[in-house]
């Protein structure tokens, strides 16, 4: 039996983490994962069935930097004592000075980066002179590719592509009527999945207007997704369904398109399950390509991208959405061009390293 | 050559070098549209760090949501500073910690635990980590609620490195009851 040791970013996200987790659920058996996180999300993880340790994120206004990174790197090294990971597996955009600190100390143990791409054009420069301390970067799939215009196309060194990482295999969803009888949906009706995650901690003014616009629509029957994450949690309007359950793809057949942000995760997980999206894109991320991303979508014609957030605009995009046949094209279009998981590559090749006989190149990260 | 051209060098000549790099760096930055830095930035890897004083090391062992919750919000009143509060606890529910400025340290729980290092004792592992955590901060005064393992026991009467019979117990452990 053999550990690898998943550390995963984030302070109340929750797309690092699913990530690893998508990993770790496909290692073989003599592969032991534990779960690193600075996720609020540490309930989930232990709810999923990982061993899970949990290293909060700096609060930038009760503790400077470096006291963060000298208390991260005494907490890495004792994960590395208490577990002998063979293999360490960052998941994260920005390796921090504390943690690699701790994984440059002997004994040497196999390094992966954990690294997708999409970033913003020109930003990153310093995230990935980090790239020369691992071993191998791995880079999970982006359905928007053709439009990436970040620092990690040009960047292949030591890089190795799967393909988009997603937490569930179409077979982990549930059947639509199944699905609704979960979720208490009446059947035959036209189902909406509101995710809107997109601006932080509020319930934003575009959000409410979709959902007034909606509810003017008989045949609609609208459900907003609740983060499981508290801190994430946004007050919802009065007499709204809600569903808070992980994860989410396992009811999307329960819907027709949904309304969501577009990160990497939800973004993925629409266009392999073929459920049409209509994409709110946060420009306010500081490396994430969502606009790119999700203006992508809609030329790809699985789904569509309101970043004006107008009322006139929402109104266009819906027309799509209502109509059964435009909204039947976008979902073909979508199974058409989708996927396989990258997961389960991504798993092979951490249970490979973990093995000890497989060696493999170290770089001087000089 | 042309005029911003002209500009350009002959303020790189004059300024003092910092603020010249300073310049050429942005200069090289704005000129390829943000992809190129004429300096990378250092890559540091090493921390400099100095042990954070505690006044109070917050201990809480299996209690619920609630109960920690209530011992969070009276641990803060009774101490005032946040900062100098740290909490030790196996619950996961580290939401509670969000924005309070108090310091919080997860130790998997013994359920967790024995459910997957059957072959491997929790008691040393508390003791273990609360060592470590000993190491890390430097305290002031500890108080615990709930049930206690015996590892944390085990590392407050004594850390590895020194004999048991030389901590003075009074001035390092402080033991509460939960309400």
């Amino acid at each position: 039996m053999s550990r690898v040791l998943f550390i995963t970013s984030n302070g109340f996200g929750l797309g690092h983490v699913t990530r690893c987790m998508a990993i770790a659920r496909r290692l073989p058996d003599d592969v032991e994962p534990i779960v690193f996180t600075l996720s609020e999300a540490l309930p989930i993880v232990r709810r999923e069935g990982f061993f899970a340790e949990y290293f909060p994120s700096r609060d930038q206004e009760a503790e400077s930097a470096n006291h963060w990174n000298g208390r991260l790197s005494r907490r890495v090294t004792a994960a590395l004592e208490e577990y002998d990971p063979a293999v360490v597996i960052f998941d994260g955009t920005y390796p921090y000075r504390g943690m690699l600190e701790a994984l440059r100390r002997p004994p040497r143990r196999k390094l992966l980066w954990v690294r997708r791409g999409m970033w913003k054009a020109g930003q990153g420069t310093v995230n990935l002179q980090f790239a020369p301390f691992f071993d191998t970067v791995v880079e999970p799939g982006e359905f928007a590719s053709a439009a990436d215009s970040g620092l990690t196309v040009e960047s292949k060194e030591g890089v190795v592509a799967v393909a988009p990482i997603l937490y569930c295999d179409d077979d982990d969803l549930l059947e639509r009527a199944e699905a609704e009888r979960e979720l208490g949906l009446s059947p035959g009706r036209l189902n909406v999945l509101m995710q809107p995650g997109w601006e932080n901690e509020v319930f934003s003014p575009s959000a409410r207007l979709c959902i007034e616009r909606l509810e003017r629509e008989s045949t609609v029957q609208m459900m907003v997704a609740e983060s499981p994450l508290q801190a994430r949690s946004v007050p919802l309007p009065e007499g709204i369904s809600k569903v808070s359950t992980y994860p989410l793809s396992k009811v999307y057949r329960a819907f027709d398109f949904s309304i969501c942000g577009a990160g990497y995760n939800i973004f993925h997980e629409l266009i392999a399950y073929g459920l049409p999206g209509l994409f709110v894109p946060n420009a306010g991320t500081p490396l994430d390509d969502q606009v790119a991303r999700a203006r992508y979508a809609q030329e790809a014609g699985v789904g569509r991208s309101w970043e004006s957030k107008t009322e006139q605009e929402l109104e266009d995009h819906l027309s799509w959405f209502l109509d059964d046949d435009r909204r039947a094209a976008m979902a073909r279009r979508a199974r058409d061009l989708s996927f396989e998981n990258g997961a389960e590559a991504a798993a092979r090749l951490i249970a490979e390293l973990s093995t000890p006989e497989v060696e493999i190149v170290v770089r001087d990260p000089a | 050559m042309t005029l911003p051209r002209r500009v350009y060098w002959w303020l790189i000549r004059r300024l003092p070098p910092g603020q010249a790099r300073a310049l050429r760096a942005a200069v090289i930055y704005a000129a390829s549209g943000g992809r190129r830095r004429a300096f990378p930035p250092k890559v540091t890897t090493s921390v400099n760090f100095t042990p954070p004083k505690l006044k109070l090391l917050c201990m809480a062992w299996e209690v619920s949501e609630e109960e920690l919750a209530g011992i969070v919000q009276r641990v803060l009143d009774a101490v005032g500073d946040p900062t100098r509060v740290a909490c030790v606890s196996d619950s996961d529910a580290v939401h509670l910690f969000r924005k309070t400025g108090c310091r919080v340290e997860y130790v998997p729980p013994r359920t967790d635990w024995e459910s997957h290092f059957p072959e491997r004792d929790y008691e040393s592992f508390v003791r273990h980590r609360i060592d470590a955590l000993f190491r890390i901060y430097e305290v002031e005064r500890t108080v615990t609620f709930g049930a206690v393992p015996d590892g944390l026991l085990w590392s407050l009467v004594g850390k590895p490195s020194e004999p048991a019979e030389a901590v003075d117990l009074s001035d390092r452990a402080v033991a509460a009851s939960p309400q």
